[in-house]
């Protein structure tokens, strides 16, 4: 099947106004392909999040090509919860759905419950965990159904064994729905075990430093010694690569 | 108020009801220190709490008293709708805006510090003698106080909360409603509560300068006679009806409204 949902962005710069002036993404050029996970690795202030946060229709002050297919349905995570504080977790995603949309409550509770916090549902945010928050994030993303999912580092603040459990859940979301998804991370581990494909980009300002697909298992089926072992090759060939610079 | 998920409790109301008996208790002692000091100074000065009660019924059986109350709190009520929907208006415009705050902060600053008293002269002399000019007057007053506390509101809201919604393309009605407002529901809140009590005091002012009827034109007349358990009936009646739109109406709203920050 050709893809029909292309995304793809070309010449694409974004600089903010200072003083001091500061080009975060410069000259990029990406394609993605339909159902792929990327994941977007680079050091800070290498443009990953402005490069989301244009995807996302919210930064609307880059030059260059922006390719969306008309009407794509897009959802973000952002790297906090953003969850609205006065409404219950199952408000909080009814919010997202179209208005007038009947199945939105019963659509919303069966995603309460595939990310396993049904029973929050009439609980406020402030009673969640960081943990169980993010997951009401996904859920609230999930809602919309979306062709394209994106993701701003979204576990970076957690205890390792809840990002462990939370970048399963993601997994196993995205195997279920095969949405085109894009992954913000500055953690080559985290990526080595979402991603079909990464994209290093350079420190600031942003272009792509390396683009590489993992040769192992499909997201899911991927052991931890294996992750391990592509972490380090991938180190070994390109030394100073998480400073944004590929070749050795 | 800072609204931050897991936040510490701030500006809710206390339970009600919990401390019944202790309220009942701090109500009978007013009512006696009340009589005590009328004991003391004369009850021709202070009439105690039966020569009051005594002249309320007697208002209200002529009809008198509900007449004027009915004038004052139409009066109340159309000033607060005004100055709660201008101000608050005014406030977000200047809280989002930052040209808007510019052009429009001196003015702010001045309709301030003017003088309640020198409104309502201006606005009798030149809009005449009529209710439109009794209301306005009183609006006036209030408006910069709601639209100052409502800029500080506006520019403390959460941006990031606001992203979601247009990240989900949510209409800029929806996000307006669900996100923005009630966002802003804690300096709404403090500006009603505020306002009813400044509002309804005011009232009482522009009716004894030029109404011919309500609470303050009422107070008046029996200053003329000095009728003091008369003013005081006048004055406890309204009291009663302010306190009870506080305790009938605007904390439960808030404690709804709210409820989140208690769980």
């Amino acid at each position: 099947m050709t893809p029909a949902v292309s995304i793809a962005v070309a010449d694409l710069s974004r600089r903010f106004a200072g003083p001091p002036d500061h080009l975060a993404l410069d000259r990029l050029d990406l394609t993605v392909e339909e159902g792929e996970f990327l994941c977007l690795v680079g050091p800070s202030g290498s443009g990953k999040t402005t490069l989301l946060r244009i995807l996302a229709g919210l930064d609307r002050g880059f030059t260059g090509k922006l390719t969306l297919p008309p009407g794509l349905r897009s959802a973000i995570v952002f790297q906090e919860p953003r969850l609205m504080p006065w409404l219950t977790v199952l408000d909080n995603l009814l919010l997202v759905a179209q208005a007038g949309d009947k199945a939105a409550e019963s659509r919303a509770r069966a995603l309460l419950q595939e990310v396993d916090i049904a029973d929050f549902a009439e609980a406020y945010p402030g009673q969640l965990s960081g943990g169980m928050q993010r997951r009401a994030a996904l859920a609230r993303a999930l809602l919309v159904a979306p062709e394209l999912m994106l993701l701003d580092e979204p576990f970076v603040s957690l205890d390792m064994p809840t990002a462990g459990h939370l970048r399963q859940l993601v997994t196993r979301l995205w195997r279920g729905r095969r949405m085109t998804s894009i992954f913000v991370t500055h953690d080559l581990r985290e990526a080595m075990a979402l991603a079909t494909r990464i994209l290093f980009l350079t420190r600031s300002p942003g272009r792509a430093a390396l683009d590489w697909r993992p040769d192992l298992p499909p997201p899911g089926e991927r052991g931890a010694a294996e992750i391990e072992a592509a972490v380090t090759a991938l180190h070994r060939r390109h030394p100073r690569l998480l400073e944004g610079e590929a070749g050795s | 108020m800072a609204i931050a998920p897991g936040g510490p409790p701030s500006g809710t109301p206390p339970p009600a009801g919990g401390h019944l008996w202790l309220r009942m208790a701090s109500f009978i002692l007013l009512l006696l220190v009340w009589e005590g000091a009328a004991l003391i100074l004369g009850r021709s000065v202070l009439p105690g709490p039966a020569e009051v009660a005594a002249a309320m019924l007697r208002a209200a059986r002529s009809g008198e008293l509900f007449f004027n109350l009915g004038m004052t709190l139409y009066r109340v009520a159309v000033a607060f709708i005004l100055a709660m929907a201008l101000g608050a208006g005014l406030g977000i415009l200047m809280g989002r805006s930052a040209l808007a705050d510019r052009l429009l902060d001196a003015w702010l600053i001045i309709a301030l510090n003017l003088p309640a008293l020198v409104v309502m002269v201006l606005c009798y002399v030149w809009f005449g003698l009529n209710d439109v000019a009794a209301i306005l007057a009183v609006a006036v007053n209030k408006i910069p106080l709601v639209a100052t506390i409502m800029r500080e509101e506006a520019r403390r809201l959460d941006r990031s909360l606001i992203e979601v919604g247009q990240a989900f393309r949510l209409s800029r009605g929806r996000i307006f409603l669900s996100i923005y407002l009630p966002q802003l529901y804690p300096g709404l809140f403090a500006s009603a509560r505020s306002g009813l009590a400044l509002i309804w005091k005011l009232v009482l002012v522009v009716e004894l300068l030029g109404r011919p009827n309500g609470v303050g034109f009422e107070i008046r007349t029996l200053f003329n006679y000095f009728d003091i358990a008369g003013i005081l009936a006048y004055s406890i009646a309204f009291i009663a009806i302010v306190l009870a739109i506080e305790w009938v109406v605007l904390i439960p709203l808030e404690r709804r409204i709210t409820a989140w920050r208690r769980r």
